[in-house]
């Protein structure tokens, strides 16, 4: 036999044609790249013109080439390195933590109707509370290391994850659950083979959430009170009305959740690779 | 011979299914009861093709559900092949009104579903499996992702699925109902030709008349509130069944019969 697929005519086969399936996209993420690109590149133009012609006052709002020049002079500097590497751990680290907690705890709940039932209310409840809120409470509790740091981040991206946990165990296809029940699964293979896979794509549509939201907490809760980290640099950058450099740590912050936010969508690509026919 | 023809040997001769004075009453939300099925009798012989045939709500779904242990009567008793129905049994498989598979697995990891959770011999199965992709024309697709298929061929790979087991019995739940009338009338003619090759005691539940004749041996008619048996209608189409009997006149003759037998409660 040969590889080819050979469909049969009157049920309509798949495609076959995936180069020029694939060349498509391409000029399709082109033309989608381009308005964006066209409106950022004239911000930039249009603020640095205001700048040179002095329409604003050059300590208060800096010139994007300014900027620049300040972000460049900064990736030679330790200190900057220090910070970056300190509010990475701190969020990759609460974003671990709160996201496990969250599957777990929300798979723990799921499962059984009754603990749903009782804590459904409660979570919608502190998903709704602004949670950077806590802030202050954390750096009490935990000083002013990375440890209140870490614990905002968890705290922060937890909840959406535990909805999404909760709300995903829901979307289980009725047909399905019969169709493993008729085998005699046990509930552990309902839960690996059926409910877990059915899952996913909410509870990563919830990870995509967190990974941003851990970053924002990680900041948060170094502007309350913290010894280093970008959060850090920023508060004292502006506190020294180096404004150009307070901007690039911002623009470097923009780089670094950018990457997160592009590795998390892509393990969810990986992971989650049927979402969008499911 | 094949892999495929061994539940044939499986169910010769041996006792079939056996439903005695069975009844299935359901809670209803105001706290009532609505009675789905009263008081069925029935005997399926090993290898027969039997068809439940009625309008909707006169518990032909119920009672197959009944036959594959997902429900548990209110009185009376299912035998299959002299035990008592039941779920998760190896000499079973049913197959659903919708395909239900599950799109993180290629089609044939979808066959393979009920070999794993049943554990069964994995290399024999997959042999089997191969097999019956090449019964239903599925062969160059058993890499392919579910989502890329048509709603026959998902119904296809949902048939393989259900025989991947080798069951000497399989129940169908209106397999074929969401389907195009065209898609359906083919994998009719195939599922005859499959049942006849393969030789197992089918159970199918439909609402389509013509569907029923051409496939089945027997076709028990049954009306709706309470769910009962009106009347069981041989069907004497000769075997095996080809496109062709889809329209002859014993077919119609045998329509018209059935029709007469459920006219009065539709």
């Amino acid at each position: 036999m040969t590889s080819t697929a050979t469909p049969i005519p009157s049920l309509g086969a798949p495609s076959s044609n995936r180069r020029s399936r694939r060349s498509s996209r391409g000029k399709a993420m082109l033309s989608q790249a381009m308005p964006p690109t066209i409106v950022l590149v004239a911000f930039i133009a249009l603020w640095e013109i205001a700048c040179r012609a002095g329409w604003v006052n050059e300590i208060i709002v800096p010139a994007p080439t300014n900027v620049a020049t300040s972000l460049v002079d900064m990736l030679d500097e330790g200190y900057f390195w220090d910070a970056t590497w300190v509010t990475m751990s701190e969020t990759l680290l609460g974003f671990t933590i709160g996201v496990i907690l969250a599957w777990v705890i929300g798979t723990g709940l799921g499962m059984f109707a009754w603990a749903k039932r009782a804590f459904y209310p409660i979570v919608v409840g502190f998903q709704i509370t602004p949670r950077v809120a806590l802030a202050p409470l954390f750096l009490t509790w935990f000083g002013f290391g990375i440890t209140s740091k870490v614990v905002m981040a968890a705290t922060i991206c937890f909840f959406p994850v535990l909805l999404n946990v909760l709300v995903g165990l829901e979307t289980v296809d009725k047909n399905a659950r019969t169709f493993m029940r008729s085998l005699g699964a046990s509930r552990w293979e309902e839960y690996t083979k059926l409910i877990l896979p059915s899952s996913l794509p909410l509870i990563f549509a919830g990870i995509k959430n967190a990974i941003t939201l851990a970053l924002i907490g990680a900041i948060v809760a170094e502007f309350v009170g913290a010894s280093k980290g970008m959060g850090v640099l920023i508060k004292s950058l502006n506190f020294q009305l180096d404004v150009a450099g307070g901007f690039a740590v911002i623009v470097a912050l923009m780089f670094f959740g950018l990457i997160l936010y592009w590795l998390v969508e892509y393990i969810d690509s990986k992971v989650v690779f049927w979402r969008s026919h499911a | 011979m094949t892999v495929l023809a061994s539940g044939q040997q499986a169910v010769r001769g041996g006792e079939g299914i056996s439903i005695r004075g069975l009844s299935k009453a359901y809670d209803t939300a105001d706290g009532g009861q609505v009675q789905a099925l009263r008081n069925v009798e029935l005997d399926i012989a090993p290898g027969e093709f039997v068809s439940f045939l009625g309008p909707s709500g006169c518990g032909t779904s119920t009672l197959l559900h009944l036959v594959a242990g997902l429900l548990e009567p209110s009185t009376g008793t299912v035998q299959v092949f002299g035990k008592p129905a039941a779920a998760g049994r190896k000499d079973s498989a049913i197959m659903l009104q919708t395909p239900v598979l599950f799109p993180w697995r290629t089609v044939l990891e979808n066959i393979m579903l009920p070999v794993e959770v049943l554990k069964l011999d994995r290399d024999a199965a997959r042999e089997r499996a191969l097999e019956l992709l090449e019964l239903t024309g599925l062969s160059d697709f058993k890499d392919t992702n579910v989502w890329e298929l048509s709603g026959g061929m998902r119904q296809r790979v949902s048939l393989a699925r259900a025989l991947v087991t080798d069951p000497p019995l399989l129940m169908m739940d209106e397999p074929f109902s969401a389907l195009d009338e065209f898609t359906r009338e083919r994998l009719n003619i195939e599922l005859a030709r499959l049942h006849e090759e393969l030789g197992r005691t089918s159970v199918y539940v439909t609402h389509n008349i013509s569907e029923a004749v051409y496939l089945s041996d027997r076709v028990v008619c049954m009306r709706p509130r309470p769910g009962e048996i009106v009347d069981i209608v041989d069907i004497v189409l000769p075997r095996p069944r080809r496109g062709g009997h889809l329209m002859s006149a014993t077919a119609i003759e045998h329509e018209n019969l059935v029709r007469e037998a459920i006219a009065e409660y539709i």
